[in-house]
C-alpha cells in the first residue's frame, strides 16, 4: 500500500517513544522501586533477617513484625527484603551472561556456515534438557553457591538467545545492504559490527528482560526443590521452601515473599512485553520461543 | 509420510547424541570434585577416592562416556545410590502422576488458550485484547509454587472444595483423581496456557497482515469464518510447533507443581534425588525426560506437516 | 449509456495523522460502464489503489478514513452500508483481483475449495454437486489445464499465472457486476502477463461485466483499457478514451509520463567498437547442487555457459524473465557468490576462483547497484558513511572521502547538505541515487546495475536512467545492465543479450536485435511486451 509505505518511516526508537508505552512505565517502576529496596534495605529496614528469637515463632503480621515471623522467630519482612538482593543479583548477572554467550555463539554460527551445525547441534542439545533439571544437576554436582547458581542458571537460557541472534544474522547476511557492503569490499569483522550487530539490540534487549524474569524464577525455584542457597542467606525461595510445613498455620510465611517473587517477575515482564511493542515489533513471539 | 518419518527420526539422532554429550559432561566438568560433592564435607579422602573409582571417574573421560553410553544403549541407566534400585525402575514407578498432570495439563491449556488467542487477535487492541494479554502474562510471571499454594489454600483449606495434596491413581476412580488432579492442573494450565494464548495471538496477528487474508474478505467472508478457517488454520502450524517446543517448559513446571502438592511422581523422584546427592538418578532423569520431549517434537512435525501442505513429506 | 455498475461521487479519503499530506484521495469522481474496461493509471502515492479499497469497503481503517462523497454500485450506495450489507456485495457483486498472486491464495486450501468457497459463501441454494461443477467450469473458463486433477492442488503447487487464473476464476464465480483489478499482471512475467491481459479481455466481454483496472504501466493501458482515468496525488488529472489520453495527452502530467515511457526502439551503440575490453566472461556456469540423504543429489544450472565481452563505455543490457539467470550471473561476476565453473577476467587475470580474502582490487575496479533501494541502504547510517564506506575501506583519508563525497553529490543532483540525514527521509529516487553515489566512490571501471530501476516509477525511472547515461559518457564506465524490461534495455543498452533458462540465446547490437530478432524465445518476449502497437505508433507520429 502505497500510502503506508509513504508513513511508514523507520521508527526512531527514542527515550520518548519507549516513555510513550504504559506497560513499560509500569514495569519499571515496581521494577526500580524493588531494586531500590532491595539495595537500601540495611538503611531502611534495620532488622536482621537471621536473628533467632525463639518466643516469637509463627506470629501473625502486627506492627511489630508486619510480615510476620517463621518457624525460628525470624523477621519476614526483612527476610523477604533481603531475599530481593539474591534475585535481582541472579536476575541481572544471568542475562548478562546468557545475552553475551548467546550473542557469541549467534553471531559466529550464523555467518560462519562451517560452525553452524556444531554450534547448534550443541544448542539443540542444550535446549531439550528441561532448563530446571539441567539447572538442579549442575548444582546438584557442584555445590550451592552464588556463583555455581548462576552458572547452572545461564547455561539452559543460552540456546535461546543464540537461535535468536543466528536467526537474525541469517536473514540480514541475505540483506541488500550487507551485500552492497561485501560489494564495497568490507571487512568480515565490520560488517558484523556495522551491518549486523546494531540489528539485533532491539531484540536483544527485550530478550534480555525475559532471561531476567526467567533467571529470577529458576532461582527460586531451585530454592524451592532444595537445590539453592542455604537459608542463612534467605532467598524468596527458600523462606517459601521452609514455611511449606507451616502452610496451614502460618500462611505468611509463603504468602509475602511469594507477593514480592511474582511482583519482581511481572514487572519485568512488563518491560519486556512493552520494550518488545516499541523496538521489536514484529518478532512478537520470538522472545518465549 | 513413513519416509518423512524416518528422515524425522534420523534428523534426531544428532540431538539425542547432543543430549547425551552434554548430560555426560555435566558429572565430569562441572566445577568442582563431584567425588568429593557426593561424598559431603566429612568424608575422608579414602572415601571419595572410592566414590570415583566406582562412578568411574578415574578413567580417561573417553573411555568414561563409552563405558556409560554403552550401558545406556543397553538400557542401563544405573543403579541408584541411595536406595540401590535400577534408575530405569525408579522412573516407571513414578510416571503415572506426572504424566497425568501433563496430559490433563495439556488439554485444558489448548482448550481454554487457543480460543483467547483467538479472540485476543480478533480484537485486538481492545478490551478483550488487553484482559487476555493481563491474564497471561500473569499466568507467566506467578512461579507455579506460589499460584499452587493460593489455590491450595483458597479452594482445599478456606473453601473445602478439592483435598489439599496427594493423588489417587486412575484405577480408584475417575471422580478422585479428577478431585485430586484439578488444582495442579489449574496450576500448571495457568503458565502453559498463558504461553499458548500469547502464541495464538501472535501467530493470528501475523497472518492477517498477509494478502489471502484480504482475499478471503474481499470473497464476503464472515468475520469468524476468516478467523478460524484462513487465519487460525494457517497459523496453526506455528502454533503447534510451539506448543511442542514449550513442552520443556512444561515437564519443569510439572516436577515442582508435583512438588506442591505432593504428588508421587517424577518431580518428588527428583527433589529426593537432589537431596541425597543421587547422581545416577538425577542423570537418568534428565536423559529419559530429554528423550521424551525429543520423541514429543517428533509427533509435532508429523503435526505440523499434517495441517500444512507446504511442508513436503 | 445504460446505468453505470459504478459511480464514485467526490469521493475523499483521509490519511490520520498524515503530516505532509492529509488526504490519500481527494474529490475523485468518475463512472464504469456495464463491460467497460477503465483503467485507472498512476505513480505510487497517486491513490489509484485507495480508491479501489474504498470501493471494497476494504479500507485500512488503522491510517486512512472515508471522508466524505459517494459510491454507488449499481445504483446501490456503498458508503454508510452495514457491514454485513457490504460483505454481502464482496463476491457477490462486485470482486477483486489483487497483484501478488504467490501471496493472494490461502496456502493451506486447495485452489478448487478456495473457489467453492466464494459459491457457498453466497449462494446458498447450490448442492455440492452444482458447486463442484460451477468450480471446473470456472476453471475451464480461465484456460487451467486439467481441472478435474489441478482443483485438488495447493497454491504452491502452482505458477504465478497459475494462480492469478484462480483468484480471476474466484472472482467471476457469481458474475458480478464490476471486478476490481489492483495491477493483477504487475508481478508477472510478459510472457504470462500478455496471457492474463487477453483473459481478462475476453472473459470480460463474455460476461459483460465492468472492470476497473488499477495500474502504473501505459503499455497495459494502451493494450486493454476502453478509457483511461489518469490519478496524480489524489487527485484525477485526466480522463478520456484511452487512445485519445495516450495519444493525445491534454495534462501536463500525462505527457510527462508518456515521455518519460522508454520507448521500445533502440539506438546504435555509442562506444568505441574497439575499445578495451575491461572484462571477459567465459563459459560461466553456477550450479546449485541439493543435497539429499535418499534420494541422488540434483543439481541446477543457474546460469549455464555464459560467454561474453564487455568494452570501455559499453552498457550492456542482460535481459530474462524471473528465474532466466540473470540475477545470478550478476552475483556470479560481482563475485557475491561463488562461480562453479568458467572463467571471469579482468585486466589480464581471472578472479571466478580467486578466494573471497583476494578480492579486494577487484571489488574496487566493480561496482553493484541493487533493485530495491530501500533495502540496499543501511538504514542506521547517514549518507555520508553510506558513501564514505568503501572509501574508507581501501584507506581513503576522511578529509579525501569528504571531498570525493561532495563531487559525487554534485554528480547525482543531491545537496551538499543531506550528508547527515537518513536514507528513510529520502524518495525512492533519491535513495538510488545514493547508492550509485556508493558505488561510483570507489571509482570503478564497471558498474553492475541489477534491475536497478525496476523498483522505480516510470518519471523517476527516466530521471535514474538519464543519470546512467550521463556517468556512462563522463565517465567512460562500462555497464552491465540487468533489467526484465525490454523498453528500458532499449532505451539504455548498446548490446543485449537476452537469457533464458541459464543461458545467452540472442546476444548482438541491441538495434539489430530489437528490429528483428532471431531467436524464438526473443520474438515472443518482444511479442507479449504490452501496448507495443499503440505506443509504437505514437513514436512514429
Amino acid at each position: 500500500m502505497t500510502v503506508t509505505t509513504m508513513l511508514d518511516r523507520p521508527a526512531a526508537h527514542s527515550a520518548k517513544t519507549i516513555w510513550r508505552n504504559t506497560t513499560v512505565v509500569i514495569g519499571m517502576t515496581v521494577m526500580v522501586s524493588l531494586i531500590l529496596i532491595s539495595v537500601f534495605v540495611p538503611v531502611i529496614y534495620g532488622v536482621d533477617p537471621n536473628d533467632i528469637v525463639p518466643i516469637q515463632r509463627l506470629k501473625p503480621p502486627s506492627v511489630e513484625h508486619i510480615f510476620g515471623t517463621d518457624a525460628f522467630g525470624r523477621d519476614i519482612a526483612a527476610r523477604v527484603l533481603y531475599g530481593g538482593r539474591v534475585s535481582l543479583l541472579m536476575g541481572a548477572l544471568v542475562a548478562f551472561f546468557a545475552i553475551t554467550v548467546g550473542t557469541l555463539i549467534g553471531v559466529i554460527s550464523g555467518y560462519f556456515r562451517a560452525l553452524d551445525q556444531v554450534l547448534m547441534r550443541i544448542m539443540d542439545g542444550l535446549m531439550v534438557i528441561p532448563g530446571i533439571l539441567l539447572a538442579i544437576a549442575l548444582v546438584a554436582v557442584s555445590g550451592a553457591s552464588v556463583r555455581t547458581l548462576i552458572f547452572a542458571i545461564t547455561v539452559p537460557e543460552i540456546p535461546r538467545v543464540a537461535r535468536l541472534v543466528r536467526g537474525i544474522v541469517l536473514s540480514l547476511r541475505e540483506e541488500a545492504y550487507v551485500e552492497a557492503a561485501i560489494g564495497l569490499g568490507t571487512p568480515v569483522y565490520k560488517i558484523l559490527w556495522r551491518h549486523i550487530l546494531p540489528n539485533t539490540f532491539g531484540p536483544l534487549i527485550v530478550q534480555a528482560t525475559y532471561v531476567a524474569a526467567s533467571a529470577v524464577i529458576t532461582e527460586a525455584a531451585l530454592s524451592f526443590l532444595g537445590a539453592g542457597l542455604s537459608t542463612d542467606i534467605p532467598t524468596w525461595g527458600n523462606i517459601i521452601a521452609e514455611g511449606r510445613m507451616y502452610f496451614r498455620i502460618a500462611p505468611w510465611i509463603i504468602a509475602f515473599p511469594g507477593l514480592f517473587l511474582a511482583m519482581m517477575v511481572l514487572s519485568i515482564n512488563l518491560l519486556g512485553d512493552g520494550l518488545r511493542d516499541v523496538l521489536d515489533p514484529k518478532s512478537s513471539f520470538s522472545g518465549r520461543t | 509420510m513413513l519416509r518423512f518419518l524416518i528422515k524425522r527420526l534420523i534428523a534426531t539422532l544428532p540431538v539425542v547424541v547432543g543430549v547425551a554429550i552434554v548430560v555426560f559432561l555435566i558429572l565430569r566438568l562441572a566445577p568442582g570434585d563431584p567425588a568429593a560433592v557426593l561424598a559431603g564435607g566429612t568424608a575422608t579422602p579414602e572415601t571419595v577416592a572410592e566414590i570415583r573409582q566406582k562412578l568411574g571417574l578415574d578413567a580417561p573421560l573417553l573411555t568414561q562416556f563409552f563405558t556409560w553410553a554403552g550401558l545406556v544403549l543397553h538400557g542401563n541407566l544405573g543403579t541408584s545410590i541411595i536406595t540401590h534400585q535400577p534408575v530405569w525402575n525408579l522412573i516407571l514407578q513414578r510416571a503415572e502422576p506426572t504424566l497425568s498432570l501433563g496430559a490433563t495439563t495439556f488439554v485444558v491449556s489448548i482448550v481454554f488458550a487457543v480460543p483467547l488467542g483467538v479472540l485476543a487477535a480478533w480484537y485486538h487492541q481492545t478490551w478483550v485484547d488487553r484482559v487476555v494479554m493481563i491474564i497471561s502474562v500473569l499466568g507467566f510471571s506467578i512461579p507455579a509454587f506460589v499460584v499452587g499454594y493460593l489455590l491450595v489454600y483458597l479452594f482445599a483449606i478456606d473453601l473445602k472444595w478439592l483435598p489439599v495434596q496427594g493423588f489417587a491413581n486412575i484405577s480408584r476412580g475417575i471422580g478422585p483423581f479428577i478431585s485430586y488432579i484439578t488444582l495442579p492442573t489449574i496450576t500448571l494450565s495457568l503458565f502453559y496456557g498463558a504461553l499458548i494464548a500469547r502464541i495464538t495471538r501472535a501467530s493470528i496477528l501475523e497472518v492477517l497482515g498477509e494478502d489471502y487474508i484480504r482475499t478471503a474478505r474481499a470473497k464476503g467472508l464472515r468475520e469468524s469464518t476468516v478467523m478460524t478457517r484462513h487465519a487460525l488454520r494457517v497459523a496453526a502450524g506455528p502454533i503447534i510447533s510451539i506448543v511442542g517446543i514449550g513442552l520443556a517448559m512444561l515437564i519443569s513446571g510439572a516436577l515442582i507443581t508435583e512438588s506442591v502438592f505432593n504428588l508421587p511422581g517424577l518431580g518428588r523422584l527428583t527433589v529426593d534425588a537432589v537431596m541425597s546427592r543421587d547422581y545416577p538418578v538425577i542423570q537418568g532423569l534428565i536423559l529419559v525426560l530429554s528423550l521424551v520431549y525429543i520423541l514429543i517434537n517428533v509427533l509435532v512435525d508429523i503435526a505440523y506437516a499434517v495441517v500444512d501442505p507446504r511442508i513436503r513429506y | 449509456m445504460s446505468e453505470p455498475v459504478l459511480q464514485v461521487r467526490a469521493l475523499s479519503v483521509d490519511i490520520r495523522g498524515g503530516g505532509d499530506r492529509t488526504s490519500a484521495v481527494a474529490n475523485v469522481s468518475f463512472d464504469v460502464a456495464p463491460g467497460e474496461m477503465v483503467c485507472l493509471v498512476g505513480e505510487s502515492g497517486s491513490g489509484k489503489s485507495v480508491t479501489a479499497s474504498s470501493v471494497m469497503g476494504l479500507l485500512n481503517t488503522a491510517n486512512l478514513r472515508l471522508s466524505e462523497g459517494s459510491i454507488k454500485l449499481c445504483g446501490e450506495e456503498l458508503v454508510g452500508a452495514s457491514k454485513a450489507r457490504l460483505r454481502e456485495l464482496r463476491g457477490s457483486r462486485m470482486a477483486m483481483v489483487f497483484q501478488e498472486p504467490m501471496t493472494a491464495l490461502n496456502p493451506v486450501h486447495r485452489v478448487g475449495d478456495q473457489i467453492a468457497e466464494v459459491l457457498r459463501t453466497h449462494s446458498r441454494g447450490m448442492t455440492r454437486k452444482q458447486i463442484r461443477a460451477r468450480v471446473l467450469e470456472l476453471m475451464r473458463d480461465v484456460y487451467l489445464p486439467e481441472p478435474e486433477r489441478l482443483q485438488y492442488s495447493y497454491p504452491n503447487q502452482l505458477s504465478g499465472g497459475q494462480r492469478q487464473r484462480i483468484v480471476i476464476a474466484m472472482a467471476l464465480a457469481l458474475k458480478p457486476a464490476l471486478i476490481i483489478a489492483d495491477e493483477p499482471t504487475t508481478a508477472l512475467d510478459v510472457t504470462t502477463q500478455a496471457q492474463i491481459l487477453s483473459l481478462l479481455r475476453g472473459l470480460q466481454t463474455r460476461y459483460k461485466t465492468g472492470v476497473l483496472f488499477i495500474t502504473h504501466d501505459l503499455g497495459v493501458v494502451a493494450e486493454i483499457a476502453d478509457r483511461a482515468i489518469v490519478m496524480q496525488s489524489g487527485r484525477i488529472v485526466e480522463e478520456g478514451p484511452a487512445l485519445e489520453v495516450l495519444t493525445r495527452p491534454k495534462h501536463r502530467y500525462t505527457r510527462m509520463l508518456l515521455d518519460a515511457l522508454p520507448v521500445a526502439v533502440a539506438r546504435p551503440p555509442r562506444f568505441e567498437p574497439d575499445a578495451p575490453i575491461v572484462l571477459a566472461v567465459k563459459d560461466l556456469t553456477k550450479t546449485y547442487d541439493e543435497r539429499s540423504l535418499f534420494r541422488k543429489s540434483r543439481s541446477t544450472k543457474a546460469v549455464d555457459g555464459v560467454s561474453f565481452d564487455l568494452r570501455r563505455g559499453e552498457i550492456v543490457g542482460v535481459v530474462g524473465e524471473s528465474g532466466s539467470g540473470k540475477s545470478t550471473l550478476a552475483r556470479c561476476i560481482a563475485r557475491l557468490i561463488t562461480v562453479s565453473d568458467g572463467r571471469v577476467e579482468a585486466s589480464g587475470s581471472d578472479v571466478a576462483k580467486l578466494p573471497n580474502r583476494s578480492l579486494s582490487g577487484y571489488r574496487r575496479k566493480l561496482q553493484m547497484v541493487f533493485q530495491d533501494p530501500y533495502r540496499s541502504l543501511n538504514p542506521r547510517m547517514t549518507v555520508a558513511q553510506l558513501i564514505g564506506e568503501g572509501m574508507a575501506n581501501i584507506g581513503l583519508s576522511q578529509r579525501e572521502a569528504n571531498e570525493r563525497t561532495r563531487r559525487l553529490l554534485d554528480l547525482i543532483g543531491l545537496d551538499h547538505s543531506v550528508t547527515s540525514r537518513y536514507p528513510h527521509q529520502f524518495s525512492g529516487g533519491q535513495r538510488q541515487r545514493i547508492c550509485i553515489a556508493r558505488a561510483l566512490a570507489m571509482e570503478p571501471e564497471i558498474l553492475i546495475a541489477d534491475e536497478a530501476v525496476s523498483a522505480l516509477d516510470v518519471s523517476v525511472q527516466a530521471q535514474v536512467l538519464d543519470l546512467l547515461e550521463d556517468l556512462r559518457s563522463r565517465l567512460n564506465l562500462a555497464v552491465i545492465f540487468i533489467t526484465h524490461d525490454l523498453r528500458v534495455a532499449a532505451r539504455i543498452c548498446d548490446t543485449v543479450a537476452v537469457m533464458h533458462r541459464g543461458k545467452i540465446v540472442e546476444y548482438g547490437r541491441a538495434v539489430d536485435v530489437f528490429a528483428a530478432p532471431q531467436h524464438e524465445y526473443t520474438k515472443q518476449l518482444f511479442a507479449a511486451a504490452p501496448g507495443t502497437d499503440v505506443l509504437g505508433q505514437m513514436v512514429r507520429h
